[in-house]
């Protein structure tokens, strides 16, 4: 099930990417983007996690306890530079755009055959479809690490020390 | 019926235009020789014809302007290669199929089969003989009415293109129009039945080959003429360098 749904992607990029092009380079960069992007914004945990020890106090008799009139830094300071690997390899992703329309010049003259294809546009839709959706998928990665931060900024942190 | 009405192509780079007032009728069912010297406006033709080029002037195909809804009824073979050289043929064969609603199944296996080309190769791993082999069998495969070659045989040996050409013959269908852009003159003069000449982006002679068979003129001989061709050109430049003749 897996392997199909794998397999299943794969074919789709295959689909919007130039005939014989070896989409492996692109995989790994994504990949490794999507990754050091993730490792890289766990930043954030550590920084939220530093602030809000701050505002308890220990206590021998009660354990930990919040002090008095403690409030946590907001939101957006505590990101920093979170997403910046994120946005750079989303940024990046872009650049295939060149090196797919590069690919029809490369070993041979292909763009002369893409050029006379009933559909003319498929030479700009297998160079620009595949790396703008590299760059959706990476903001969409960054999104939904950025909602998850949210959640826990407001899950854990006491609502008087907003 | 493929006709140019005043084609002028001039390069942004280059202040003489490559293509100069250029009028032809091509009709189907033709073989058509368009020869030239190097830089001649061969090349630069066919690219106009298939819109890769801007130009000023008109190229009409069954009298329609050339566009997205005619173009597939033009092919094109290059010395340059149009294929993707990752892919096998079979995607090829898949990929034309896609795409070109006429592509012809059966001569593409036929002449697949004749050369004995692989068909699970990526092409970068074909011989230069045998890309252009292939290059010439996807455009006469492509279902299209005019066949485009430009220097299609560069690389290949005599006999490898001896052999095309019989096969070109063979398989052509009445309304199919194949023109040629070669400096083989002498080894194609047997197959065409019209020679196009173009000479420093003008058209110099248009000629069929039953019009030169009334006059006893072999191709050769017609193009040397209307090129001004001088015979002792090459004697007088070795006397000249060698200096060998002079008193």
């Amino acid at each position: 099930m897996k392997t199909n749904a794998k397999r299943t992607v794969s074919e789709y990029f295959i689909s919007i990417s130039p005939p014989g092009m070896s989409l492996r380079s692109e995989a790994v960069f994504l990949a490794v983007g999507n990754i050091v992007g993730f490792l890289y914004s766990l930043g954030f945990i550590v920084r939220y996690f530093q602030e809000r020890a701050t505002l308890f106090k220990y206590d021998k008799a009660l354990g930990y306890i919040l002090k008095e009139g403690a409030k946590i830094e907001p939101f957006v300071e505590l990101l920093e530079d979170a997403f910046v690997i994120f946005l750079i390899t989303a940024v990046a992703s872009l650049s295939f755009i060149i090196m797919r329309y590069a690919y029809f010049h490369q070993g041979s003259k292909s763009v002369y055959l893409m050029k006379r294809l009933p559909d003319p546009t498929l030479r700009h839709k297998m160079s620009i479809k595949a790396p703008v959706l590299y760059c959706l998928l990476t903001l969409g990665a960054m999104l939904a690490c950025f909602l998850l931060y949210l959640a826990i900024y407001y899950l854990f942190t006491p609502t008087q020390c907003m | 019926m493929l006709k140019i009405v005043q084609l002028t192509k001039t390069y942004r780079e280059k202040r003489t235009p490559a293509l100069k007032d250029l009028s032809l009728e091509i009709p189907r069912g033709q073989i058509v020789g368009l020869f030239g010297e190097n830089g001649a406006g061969k090349t630069t033709l066919m690219k106009c014809i298939l819109g890769f080029h801007g130009y000023v002037g008109s190229i009409t195909l069954d009298g329609n302007p050339i566009s997205r809804d005619n173009i597939a009824k033009i092919s094109f073979a290059t010395s340059e290669h149009s294929f993707f050289p990752n892919l096998t043929a079979t995607a090829h064969k898949e990929f034309y199929a896609a795409h070109f609603p006429n592509f012809k199944s059966k001569r593409y296996e036929g002449l697949m089969s004749f050369f004995d080309l692989p068909h699970h190769k990526p092409l970068k791993h074909f011989s230069m003989g045998q890309q252009n082999q292939f290059e010439v069998i996807l455009a006469l495969c492509q279902g299209a009415d005019y066949v485009l070659m430009d220097e299609p045989f560069a690389g290949n040996d005599v006999f490898n293109r001896e052999d095309f050409y019989k096969v070109l013959l063979g398989i052509l269908e009445s309304n199919e129009t194949v023109i040629l852009s070669t400096h083989l003159i002498e080894e194609v003069s047997e197959f065409i039945g019209r020679a196009i000449l173009i000479h420093g982006g003008e058209l110099i002679a248009d000629v069929t080959s039953d019009e030169l068979d009334e006059t006893g003129v072999t191709l050769i001989d017609f193009i040397k003429q209307k090129y001004s061709y001088r015979h002792d050109r090459a004697g007088r430049a070795i006397r000249d360098i060698t200096g060998e003749g002079d008193e």
